[in-house]
């Protein structure tokens, strides 16, 4: 089974904000659910169409603090339909 | 809560005489420019009321006798939240004043001031609800407590103001770029300041140059906390005291060795860790994170490369910083010098363009981000 989440937002939400939000996106719905010993798969829903600067750093900080940013498109992908959003996450990681 | 009595308390001023007319404590001034220094001037007429236990139920009236000019809109939210803390003091508020209009200050017209004017829309009620939040046309009001960034608030906020821009025609990627400031800005104060967040937009639609062809809008983004922390504070603490610092926080420290040699009256430690603060990828955040601090200035240097004309300034405390656009530009690695060469290392920033000061001491972070923009269509 591919070791994969996907996230889920209210509905209402396109466009993601805030860091202590990140956080807890990452606590509730990635850490713990998957195993970071294995590539892992980690998909926003169609609905998102961008992440804040606030966002990618809380919901990234755990993951790039134990694997490395260098894990970010490698070891961990980053799954959507959205090339607007992966480029908005790219650009606020670096 | 939004600590408006912050403003009063950390700005004890000389004791000035209170006239009382016609059963008011009268406050009168002929000045035709409301700025900084007027705010000064209403502030110490207020402490004194406040400080008198005779004066505390008295009805207060603003009266100016000359048609006046609001420096910008950042003023005209101080001059509210001034207003406010005397109405929730007990007092009662009046104002008589005639408005001067300028595009830097069409918010007037927007601004909950006016129900506190003399005349049939006298309305302190109304005042108090359209402080808190409004959303009608072309101005956007709400006040933000200090936890939403720890939930979906500054994502549906995100979303809701681009909305609000839809109308009129602006560039869907500018009205991204604007509403991503501003959420961020919402939830530095609430991460890095524990304070609420008063955020006021107005746009201004249907301007033409007369040096150019075309259609021109203005929008005016005030952003306020008040709050016991400066800007720079949690920034200096971790710098100067912190033994856990990453690369770039000790590049920062390096940098502090180097600009102290030069503080004087002019050039402030201050000032210093108030420009450390919109570097890339420095944060007070004390976690020691390798993603902190990536988002702001290069947001503000994308409205203002996408803008015709800008006037965009931060206070905090007594100093300030102005964003130069000149100035705002990152070089090869990232950093920014706040001066021609674009060196924040070995040398000091143009000061007289970049550095300003308050005459009003801004307990927290103040922002007044001004751009006219060409529209489409």
């Amino acid at each position: 089974m591919e070791n994969r989440v996907k996230l889920t937002f209210d509905k209402t939400v396109t466009r993601l904000a805030g860091y202590s939000y990140g956080e807890q996106i990452y606590l509730n719905q990635v850490k713990n659910k998957v195993d970071f010993n294995n590539k892992v798969y980690i998909e926003f829903p169609d609905q998102i169409v961008k992440a804040a600067s606030s966002f990618v750093q809380g919901f990234f900080n755990e993951m790039i603090n134990e694997h490395g940013l260098s894990s970010i498109g490698t070891k961990i992908e980053i799954v959507s339909d959205n090339p607007d959003l992966i480029e908005s996450i790219c650009t606020n990681l670096v | 809560m939004f600590e408006t009595k912050l403003l009063l308390v950390n700005n004890i001023l000389d004791s000035t005489k209170i006239e009382f007319k016609n059963g008011f404590a009268h406050y009168q001034d002929s000045s035709r420019n409301f700025d900084h220094k007027t705010v000064k001037r209403i502030i110490e007429f207020v402490n004194t009321l406040y400080g008198n236990p005779s004066y505390c139920n008295e009805t207060v009236m603003f009266k100016f006798t000359n048609e006046v000019l609001f420096r910008d809109k950042l003023v005209i939210i101080v001059f509210e939240c001034i207003c406010r803390d005397l109405l929730n003091s007990g007092h009662k508020v009046y104002l008589k004043m005639k408005v001067k209009s300028d595009i830097c200050t069409e918010g007037y017209e927007s601004s909950p001031l006016k129900y506190l004017c003399v005349g049939k829309k006298y309305n302190p009620d109304e005042f108090n609800a359209k402080f808190q939040s409004d959303l009608y046309r072309a101005h956007y009001r709400r006040i933000f407590d200090r936890e939403a960034g720890k939930t979906d608030i500054l994502s549906k906020t995100f979303d809701d103001l681009i909305s609000f821009q839809k109308p009129f025609n602006i560039d869907p990627k500018y009205s991204e770029i604007v509403s991503e400031v501003i959420v961020e800005l919402i939830g530095n104060s609430g991460e890095h300041a524990n304070s609420d967040c008063l955020i006021d937009i107005d746009i201004a639609p249907d301007y033409k140059k007369y040096n150019e062809q075309g259609k021109f809008l203005g929008m005016n983004i005030a952003i306020l906390n008040f709050s016991d922390r400066l800007l720079g504070d949690a920034l200096r603490k971790k710098i100067l005291y912190s033994e856990k610092l990453n690369f770039r926080d000790l590049m920062v420290k390096g940098a502090y060795s180097f600009h102290k040699e030069a503080f004087d009256r002019e050039y402030m430690e201050e000032d210093f860790f108030n420009m450390a603060a919109f570097q890339h990828k420095i944060s007070g955040r004390g976690n020691n994170s390798s993603t902190g601090g990536t988002g702001l200035t290069k947001l503000i240097r994308s409205l203002q490369e996408k803008s015709d004309a800008d006037y965009c300034y931060m206070l905090s405390g007594y100093r300030g910083l102005i964003f130069y656009p000149n100035y705002l530009k990152y070089n090869q690695d990232d950093w920014l010098g706040f001066n021609n060469n674009n060196d924040f290392f070995n040398e000091l920033p143009d000061y007289d363009n970049v550095i300003c000061r308050s005459e009003v001491y801004i307990p927290g972070t103040a922002y007044n981000l001004n751009f006219t923009m060409k529209v489409g269509g």
